[in-house]
């Protein structure tokens, strides 16, 4: 199976929002769309699963024109929303019955993410303890009240956030779309997400990523696109890309000051901290000298990292050559 | 993204759409209001005009007698009157409730995000069809129901008192199966009519609450459809005091037609033919502003901004697509 994004183009008037962007990914993995905002991100996948017309280009799934009859597609929105007066459960069932997901199936399916998600107590509510009163009257209203089915609005954003995961994966589809599927969650519940996200790339499944999270990005994308203003700067490899960069960030802590050293040696402090330093060397050669004198000069290292620059760091100068 | 079929999972939309309708609560409680007074009808008019149908009459008309009355040469002023004014203000009532629901449906979907996980699995031409056709079977349960409980609380309440008054009511108002065409075979007309009526109002409905965001525009959005059907029942209810002459044209004019027609057909204005022509015209008026609304339906489903006016969808439609 591949997906390849062919000169994809969308045009607002005069404006140009997504201008000529094409991707593959020919095998199972995590490609990531990143870019500053407005910069085309969310109007690429619209395109890609249809809702906007395209301007130009094609999107291909196996070499035929993506559809719902050759793909199956999950897709949590950068928009999210669920029906905030109806119940979750029947959301669930409706939804997956859109997708193709026979009742029965999707209970089961439901079931399983409920729990994977624990979301059990807003889907099923019966098997949440029920307070222990000790008046039968109140005991009574609130069994009531605990057996009553949740709605989307009676639940905190990111709890809805885990329902809207669970329309995404319902069909368990092939081709999954993640339009910044982190954002807003707590810690915990990203830990949760992130442990989903990676038993889908475990599973083969193809993903589309979108994301100001860089370094959640990092973890997971083998390949990315950056926008800017409507047009791809920098396409690749993530590991290629690092390495076209060159080792040129340096960690470095010491017992003692070692600025006169660093600085004898050209290296460039960018931060500096009670002895704790990250530096930007030229290579590998400039951080082994610097290494040799530190020891010379009889300073105790405690940390000498040497590693290539982080996303972050890539984007932030990709996309400021092309303010600049 | 090109989907199974521009039909494909009406019939999902359909059932959700039904059954949420009728699980919400404020809906309930209006269906047992009117139902309520639809029952209490009979038996409370009884009480204050029962056991003297020459009351009854006079409440209503100057025509003194029933047999004043069949002796009249030819479908007086009365008669044709009567039977248009009320079928169409029942058109309207239908049309009205109708429309209401869909933008607010529709709107419901816009406002919270819901649109772009429903168009993953769905073309929104499906998606709103589906729609339309849940809430018109809902308010035409609404309706018929009304008119059963009527129609038993009318037996019913026969059996313990006189209820010959609202038969006298009828006549003195010109509405009589003795020669007008009423019976079971104006009722299907009727029904016809009016579920076509509804369908065409409908759609244009949908486009109007399309091109908006938020809840806020409801009542805007509400205004477009709601002009329209005021205009088609102001038409007819001007019209009907020229007498037959005009029939013809007003139940072939697209909009009006479904208002004009069935009463023209019940005062003998028109027969079969032109009444058939009638459901024609309005077939093929559904037809092409369904297929125009197809072309918009995509873009403004997708639009996130102020209230697009109706001279803007209408250019939308009948150009290229846009959107934001």
């Amino acid at each position: 199976m591949s997906l390849v994004v062919k000169n994809l183009k969308k045009t607002y008037g005069e404006k140009v929002v997504v201008d000529n962007l094409s991707f593959e990914m020919p095998g199972p993995g995590v490609y990531a769309l990143l870019g500053t905002n407005g910069a085309g991100k969310t109007t690429t996948i619209r395109m890609i699963l249809n809702m906007l017309a395209r301007d130009g280009g094609e999107v291909l799934w196996n070499g035929r024109p993506l559809t719902t009859d050759n793909c199956n597609v999950g897709y949590l929105a950068e928009e999210r929303g669920l029906y905030p007066k109806y119940n979750l459960m029947d959301q669930l069932i409706y939804f997956a019955g859109l997708r193709g997901v026979p009742k029965a199936e999707a209970k089961e399916r439901i079931k399983y993410w409920a729990k994977r998600l624990e979301a059990e107590e807003y889907l099923y509510p019966s098997a949440s303890p029920a307070p222990a009163l000790e008046e039968k009257k109140k005991y009574k209203s609130a069994r009531k009240k605990a057996f009553k089915p949740k709605l989307a609005d009676q639940l905190s954003k990111g709890n809805q956030q885990k329902i809207q995961f669970m329309i995404a994966l319902i069909s368990d589809p092939e081709l999954i779309i993640l339009d910044e599927p982190l954002s807003g969650l707590d810690p915990v519940n990203t830990d949760l997400f992130k442990g989903i996200i990676r038993e889908q790339i475990a599973a083969g499944k193809y993903l589309i990523m979108s994301s100001h999270q860089m370094a959640t990005v990092e973890e997971f994308c083998t390949d990315i696109t950056i926008l800017d203003r409507s047009k791809p700067v920098l396409q690749g490899n993530l590991n290629e890309i690092k390495k076209s960069y060159g080792r040129v960030n340096l960690h470095l802590k010491t017992e003692q000051d070692a600025t006169h050293i660093i600085e004898a040696q050209g290296a460039k402090i960018l931060t500096e901290k009670e002895c704790e330093y990250q530096l930007k060397v030229t290579g590998e050669e400039q951080a082994n000298k610097l290494l040799a004198e530190l020891i010379a000069a009889g300073i105790m290292v405690i940390t000498f990292d040497l590693r290539e620059p982080s996303l972050h760091e890539i984007f932030v100068e990709k996309v400021g050559e092309v303010h600049e | 993204m090109n989907k199974k079929g521009a039909f494909t999972g009406i019939g999902k939309v359909y059932k959700f759409t039904l059954s949420q309708l009728f699980k919400n609560k404020s809906n309930l409680i209006s269906f047992g209001i009117f139902i309520l007074i639809a029952l209490l009808a009979v038996p409370v008019m009884s009480i204050f005009m029962g056991g003297d149908a020459e009351s009854g009459l006079a409440f209503y008309t100057e025509v003194s007698t029933m047999e004043d009355f069949l002796n009249r040469d030819e479908v007086g002023f009365d008669s044709r009157y009567f039977i248009q004014y009320g079928y169409s203000i029942l058109v309207m009532i239908i049309c009205v409730f109708s429309c209401t629901y869909i933008v607010r449906s529709i709107l419901e979907e816009k406002s919270s995000k819901l649109v772009e996980t429903l168009l993953v699995s769905i073309k929104s031409e499906a998606m709103i069809l589906g729609k339309i056709l849940a809430i018109i079977t809902f308010v035409f349960s609404m309706i018929m129901l009304m008119i059963i409980s009527f129609v038993l609380s009318y037996f019913v309440t026969g059996m313990f008192t006189d209820t010959s008054f609202i038969g006298a009511a009828l006549a003195g108002m010109g509405i009589s199966a003795d020669f007008l065409n009423i019976g079971p075979g104006l009722i299907v007309i009727a029904i016809i009519s009016a579920l076509l009526a509804c369908v065409l109002l409908s759609l244009i409905a949908a486009l109007s609450g399309a091109g908006c965001s938020n809840m806020e525009d409801m009542e805007s959005a509400n205004m477009a459809a709601t002009m329209i059907i005021l205009a088609c029942y102001l038409a007819v209810v001007f019209v009907t005091p020229f007498g037959s002459t005009p029939a013809v044209f007003m139940s072939l004019c697209p909009f009006i037609s479904s208002f004009a027609a069935p009463a023209y057909y019940a005062t003998g204005d028109i027969g079969m033919g032109i009444m058939i022509a009638s459901w024609v015209i309005q077939i093929i008026s559904i037809l092409l502003i369904h297929r125009l609304s197809g072309r918009v339906y995509d873009s403004l489903i997708m639009y996130n901004g102020n209230r697009l006016k109706v001279g803007k969808i209408m250019s939308m439609a009948m150009g290229r697509k846009e959107g934001k």
